[in-house]
């Protein structure tokens, strides 16, 4: 078995990493945020924030879920003062988490300068301190990992998505929390994914969910079947989306979270990432690490992510494992690449044996190994506004 | 004869998936047998393994992805021309 070892928090949960976040509230703070973590120069202090200064919900609950994520073990919050951002509840939020926090108003405190050096300060004091915690025994059945796949191409859906399908029904079966999302791209088996669950009340929010997304996305101009994808051997719609859901594996499906939301149990969870309501935010997710975050987020540890084209992000809070599906990619790009899975393409190891390596190389990180973007220190965080119906709870599936 | 690498994706399926450039005549080859290609295949295409009857699931993933809109011989190409999807859009 696996000898995985974790930080413990006071609620209990377990982080693989020991993260102390700057997070900026709005962007007139980013400058100091980002000079704070440039002088501490330590892979553990890393720089998140929000730039709006208009308040929103769900920009709210995203930092604050980020803020007592289990990988995060303190936090230094920077506002300019001014901003709309409710940064007293954060703090107050993230207290009861019994975390470190500290919040620099830096029109209260003399400026830019002033405001560096007590950041500064603290940053250093603070990371002392986490890098004496001691680690203890963790379990598989207290890891999250999500997964996604960005910068697809035909060999996506061959190799590394089935590869990575093969390691979600393992972690599943070790009664982990996994959780798959970007529900544009499930349009067209939206009805098998409600064939694979026992609830009727799930099905039926499932077909909706991705019902919302095909139309949200139908309002913004992209329709998800483009001529490309029929010249690259896919023939229909419910064959392309099937090839993005070969990720989530063949599990049951337990349940719909949204933002924020973690899996209270072990299981199948699909992220519904697209706003509800009228479409009023743009793209749903404007980029690979706005989804990541997302599903960090929702508590996952870590998240695999399935590149054909090769993409080379990573991610702050939560290591980033790439599992290239092309070959000729791989050759190209092996220093960004921590799984080969276009070695099924070459007929050279099956989808079986990389889904094992997949699921392996999950347990080294979370053993406190690096992956490929976090060694080389990609730290991406993107956040921007949304809106979820707070009523709308999830249907999960007890 | 010349073997080309294809993919069975799950043990359920009838289509095979092209890892190279295939042409007519040569051999669609995967963990359990070759089969004599009727048609040229581009990667990322697919391979009937089987006699597919018109009306039948194409299946792949494990699952339907569409039906056959005419007879299939093994080894052809299934694509576009002989298969049509079930799916009815938003």
């Amino acid at each position: 078995m696996s000898n995985l070892k974790g930080f413990l928090r006071a609620d209990g949960k377990k982080g693989i990493r020991n993260v102390l976040l700057v997070c900026y509230l709005v962007e007139c703070a980013k400058f100091v945020a980002e000079q704070i973590v440039k002088e501490a120069n330590d892979k553990d202090v890393q720089l998140i924030g929000f730039s709006g200064c208009f308040p929103n919900s769900y920009a709210f609950d995203v930092l604050k879920a980020v803020c007592t994520h289990a990988n995060v073990g303190a936090v230094l919050l920077v506002s300019l003062g001014c901003e709309s951002f409710a940064k007293s509840r954060l703090e107050d939020e993230i207290l009861d988490s019994k975390r470190e926090v500290k919040l620099i108003n830096i029109q209260e405190n003399k400026g830019s300068q002033n405001s560096i050096s007590l950041g500064r300060t603290w940053v250093l004091d603070n990371i002392e301190k986490l890098k004496r915690q001691i680690k203890v025994p963790m379990k598989i059945n207290e890891l999250i990992v999500g997964t996604i796949c960005g910068g697809s191409d035909g060999t996506s859906g061959m190799s590394g998505n089935p590869a990575v399908g093969v390691a979600f029904d393992r972690l599943v079966k070790d009664k982990a929390r996994c959780i798959f999302e970007e529900t544009g791209e499930l349009i067209g088996c939206e009805y098998f994914m409600a064939s694979r669950t026992k609830n009727k009340t799930l099905a039926k929010n499932l077909i909706t969910c991705v019902e919302k997304a095909a139309k949200y996305y139908k309002v913004m101009g992209y329709g998800s079947f483009a001529s490309g994808n029929a010249s690259g051997g896919l023939s229909t719609q419910e064959e392309k989306s099937l090839g993005a859901y070969a990720k989530s594996g063949s599990s049951k499906i337990s349940g719909i979270i949204k933002p924020a939301q973690s899996p209270k149990k072990d299981g199948l969870y699909l992220l519904d990432v697209v706003p509800d309501g009228e479409v009023l935010w743009g793209f749903p997710n404007i980029n690979d690490n706005s989804e990541i975050i997302e599903l960090i987020s929702c508590g996952a540890h870590i998240v695999v992510f399935v590149t054909g084209r090769g993409s080379v992000v990573g991610s702050a809070i939560s290591p980033i494992l790439k599992v290239c599906a092309n070959p000729k990619t791989y050759e190209n790009l092996e220093n960004d690449m921590d799984i080969n899975a276009g070695l099924i393409i070459k007929g050279e190891k099956n989808i079986n044996e990389v889904g094992d390596e997949v699921y392996e190389k999950i347990l080294s990180l979370a053993s406190g190994n690096s992956s490929k973007s976090e060694a080389l220190g990609h730290q991406e965080f993107v956040l921007g506004y949304k809106y979820f119906e707070k009523s709308k709870t999830c249907a999960l599936d007890l | 004869m010349e073997k080309k690498i294809t993919l069975l994706i799950n043990e359920a399926d009838n289509v095979l998936v092209a890892c190279q450039d295939c042409k007519k005549g040569q051999y669609a080859s995967y963990a359990k047998e070759d089969i004599l290609l009727l048609d040229n295949v581009d990667l990322g295409h697919k391979i009937a393994i089987k006699d597919i009857k018109k009306n039948e699931k194409i299946i792949k993933f494990g699952t339907s992805i569409g039906r056959s809109i005419k007879d299939i011989k093994k080894g052809e190409h299934v694509h576009l021309h002989n298969l049509k999807s079930d799916y009815i859009k938003v």
